[in-house]
């Protein structure tokens, strides 16, 4: 279910926005805090369109939360 | 613990154990009083609802998301999809485990009763529903390190 070459900055990004709790964060990227959780500690991927949307609430793109690291590179 | 965690752990320790066993019911009605409408219409409607469950599910958390906050999202789906193909295999393993316990234990004219394939459904259903259960709280497990903030 997680991915060991996606990193996220996402709990760097919610302090940086006014301490933004999980759950705030949920409400607006339309999950379960248990899902913000997990992506934030790198256990569940999320789907393109939920990256999108958190990408959207931080309002900055999506290569700004996600990071994938090629392993051949 | 989310809804759905919630709903499963009531899944693995009330509905299992009252399904294996009152799922046998309208089969021990049958194998008393003879094959009624009546038996013979609730068996096909409790193995109906028991074997679909997962189904309705499904479309039930789709219908409550849309009124009430999100109490199931894409990742609990994931993890129910997966528990469900888990179980799907396994049920497949029992299916065979309980053709083969059948040919063996047979007598020597090979006849059986008619009794033994509607108690393999219905077990059969409890086995998918429990491993389902199973399967699916090991999933949440292993990301259960709960942060704060």
């Amino acid at each position: 279910m997680g991915n060991n070459n996606l990193s996220n900055q996402i709990r760097r990004l919610r302090f940086e926005n006014d301490q933004m709790t999980q759950q705030e964060l949920a409400d607006k990227a339309g999950v379960t805090r248990q899902t913000i959780i997990a992506i934030e500690s790198g256990k569940y991927a999320p789907s393109l369109p939920l990256a999108f949307k958190i990408a959207q609430t931080f309002g900055i793109s999506i290569e700004d939360v996600f990071q994938y690291e090629n392993e051949q590179s | 613990m989310n809804k759905f965690q919630r709903e499963t752990w009531i899944t693995l320790l009330l509905v299992v154990p009252a399904w294996a066993i009152c799922g046998q019911l309208p089969i021990l009605l049958i194998y008393l009083e003879g094959p009624k409408f009546l038996h013979l219409f609730s068996f096909a409607c409790a193995t109906m609802i028991g074997g679909l469950s997962w189904l309705l599910l499904l479309f039930f958390n789709r219908k409550l998301k849309r009124k009430t906050k999100i109490e199931f999202d894409e990742r609990d789906k994931s993890i129910l999809i997966r528990s469900t193909l888990a179980a799907y295999v396994v049920l497949w393993i029992y299916f065979i485990a309980a053709c083969i316990y059948v040919w063996l234990t047979a007598p020597p004219d090979h006849s059986i009763s008619v009794n033994v394939m509607p108690i393999v459904i219905v077990e059969g259903i409890a086995v998918f529903i429990f491993v389902q259960s199973v399967t699916t709280l090991i999933q949440y497990g292993r990301e259960s390190k709960d942060g704060k903030q």
